[in-house]
């Protein structure tokens, strides 16, 4: 029998009060897949998250870890799981080692495992010698990899992530990725985040917005399925271009004050659209995850998230809600 | 689940103890109270039908309100773990949730019984001699009121969100609950209408208990009309229906 998927959802949906936070969303997680959730503040990520590791119920649908139900088998599901949330949850006043005996007596990994579980967690998050250490002596980075070990100490079948670098500079982002990394082997990954260097670093991205799933696919065959070339406008008018554009039967979408263009021949339209329309600037580049996003969102990638952002191109908040 | 119960009462433990500033603290101020009020109402306070001095009958009250004190704010730490993410981090854990209240309430109870003993062992000072009964009867009672307002404590912590809501729903509802439970003042020498609501005090039992444990399990004590028996029945009922009510809290989703 195949194993199960370490995530499925079908259908799911959740609201506060009368505001729809997830609509129907159904995609999955293999059993050793690593998928990037992504998408603005408020598209439902951290909701999704939450219904996950069984903090909420789900409204509608229904949501699955490794086979479990959970509503269901929340307990079940809970033992599958392990959860890294956007800030460490670890005491200041606790020693790395100290937090990992908790952790490993909360997770019931047998007494016998115990010491060997947590060297090897230490280890790989780089800690091993910082193990009496107490936690709030540890800078940022340190501190996120300590909470990722503690996440990760288990074995999960699956980890479910929240953004779990905000805050980090660069060096700490790539250590915690390279930890993240070497734990590719124990199970599924689902990680929230809204950057676009890391989703370039999952098996599979799923782009929620407005509750919805927009885009669900690996990163290269999304970017791909853009076409060749992304020829970004610079435009006083950017909604009017894009619908001059579109008129003429170009792939054509305001993002925020450009416009992008889909084409195969993006090069060669360059002088005409000079020409022919009211155009500042112009930049050609090969398709990334950052104008899947802006395709499938309407606003660019770390965009700040205002809702006239959304209605200045067309593509109103309210729509799938 | 034992497992979990212990490494959180292990928490509970390490964190108090790590934090000098508490540990004095819940010790300075009963005996602050005791020595201003005790040498303050020396002359002034005599007990009705008893020849025991204010200091010797303020004594058990001290130790009553280092428990009550500790026990309280040991549950300041669900509120605290619930900013700092530990709380949730313990949510998502296969433990059920009574493993938490156990933790939690263990954990405190824990504390607020070994801070008391350090305020108990004055007794012999003041004339108190327990014994060896005494002092373990005394040992129950304190625990008894640690379990309780632990679990009371858990209770209030779980629904509020920030530390200084905590201190100030404690503030109003500690001291009176304290100074209305035979602890401060006797119910036989107060009017009828503060004595009755000092038997309806859940803590005034514990309390109780804990003066016939220190004045070494004589047949009735300085000012009140409450046997041992009745001390120690409702004590330990109190202290169970508030652990049940702490578990059925905790099964509530979070906000």
């Amino acid at each position: 029998m195949p194993s199960p998927a370490a995530l499925a959802a079908d259908g799911l949906g959740f609201d506060y009060g009368d505001q729809t936070a997830l609509g129907t969303v159904t995609f999955a997680v293999g059993p050793s897949e690593r998928v990037g959730l992504l998408g603005r503040n408020g598209s439902g990520k951290t909701t999704l998250l939450r219904i996950a590791s069984t903090r909420l119920h789900p409204a509608r649908g229904r949501l699955q870890i490794a086979g479990l139900d959970v509503v269901a088998d929340p307990a079940g599901v809970r033992r599958q799981l392990g959860v890294v949330f956007q800030s460490p949850a670890l005491d200041p006043a606790l020693t790395c080692r100290e937090a990992l005996q908790m952790q490993a007596a909360l997770v019931a990994i047998p007494r016998a495992q115990r010491a060997e579980a947590i060297d090897r967690a230490l280890a790989d998050a780089g800690l091993a010698d910082r193990a009496g250490a107490r936690i709030g002596t540890l800078s940022g980075g340190l501190a996120r990899r300590l909470d990722l070990a503690r996440g990760l100490l288990h074995r999960p079948a699956l980890a479910l992530l929240d953004e779990p670098t905000t805050g980090l500079d660069p060096v700490a982002r790539q250590d915690f990725w390279a930890f993240l990394d070497r734990r590719r082997g124990d199970g599924a990954q689902l990680i929230a985040t809204h950057l676009m260097d890391e989703a370039e670093r999952c098996d599979r991205v799923v782009i929620l917005d407005s509750g919805r799933v927009v885009a669900d696919g690996a990163p290269a065959d999304l970017a791909a399925a853009l076409g060749r070339d992304a020829l970004w406008l610079d435009a006083p008018d950017a909604d009017a271009l894009a619908g001059a554009l579109r008129a003429q039967g170009d792939d054509a979408q305001a993002v925020g004050d450009r416009v992008l263009v889909r084409a195969d021949d993006a090069r060669q339209r360059v002088a005409a659209l000079y020409d022919r329309h009211d155009v500042r600037g112009v930049s050609i580049q090969p398709p990334t995850l950052a104008d899947v996003f802006a395709a499938a969102v309407g606003v660019a990638p770390g965009a700040p998230p205002n809702e006239s952002a959304i209605t200045a191109n067309g593509a109103p908040s309210a729509t799938g809600r | 689940m034992t497992d979990a119960v212990l490494a959180l009462w292990r928490r509970e433990i390490l964190v108090f103890v790590r934090d000098r500033a508490r540990v004095v603290g819940v010790l300075a101020q009963p005996l602050l109270f005791w020595v201003v009020f005790g040498f303050g109402f020396a002359e002034s306070v005599t007990i009705p039908g008893s020849d025991a001095g204010y200091l010797q009958y303020l004594l058990p009250g001290m130790v009553a309100l280092t428990v009550l004190f500790t026990a309280i704010y040991s549950t300041l730490s669900v509120v605290e773990d619930r900013q700092s993410g530990v709380l949730q981090a313990v949510l998502v854990s296969p433990q059920p949730r009574a493993a938490v209240v156990l933790g939690v309430v263990s954990g405190g109870s824990t504390l607020a019984v070994g801070q008391a003993a350090l305020i108990g062992v004055l007794a012999p000072f003041v004339g108190l001699a327990p014994g060896l009964a005494g002092a373990a009867v005394a040992l129950l009672a304190c625990a008894l009121l640690a379990v309780t307002f632990c679990a009371l404590g858990f209770v209030m912590a779980w629904r509020l969100k920030t530390t200084r809501a905590y201190h100030a729903i404690m503030n109003v509802l500690l001291i009176p609950v304290w100074l209305l439970s035979g602890a401060f003042f006797p119910e036989t020498g107060a009017s009828a209408a503060v004595a009755a609501v000092m038997r309806l005090n859940p803590a005034t039992y514990g309390v109780g208990l804990l003066r016939y444990g220190l004045h070494g399990l004589p047949d009735a004590i300085p000012g009140s009309r409450l046997g041992l028996g009745v001390c120690l029945m409702v004590s330990v009922g109190v202290a169970a229906v508030s652990v049940a009510l702490a578990a059925r809290v905790a099964q509530r989703p979070e906000a």
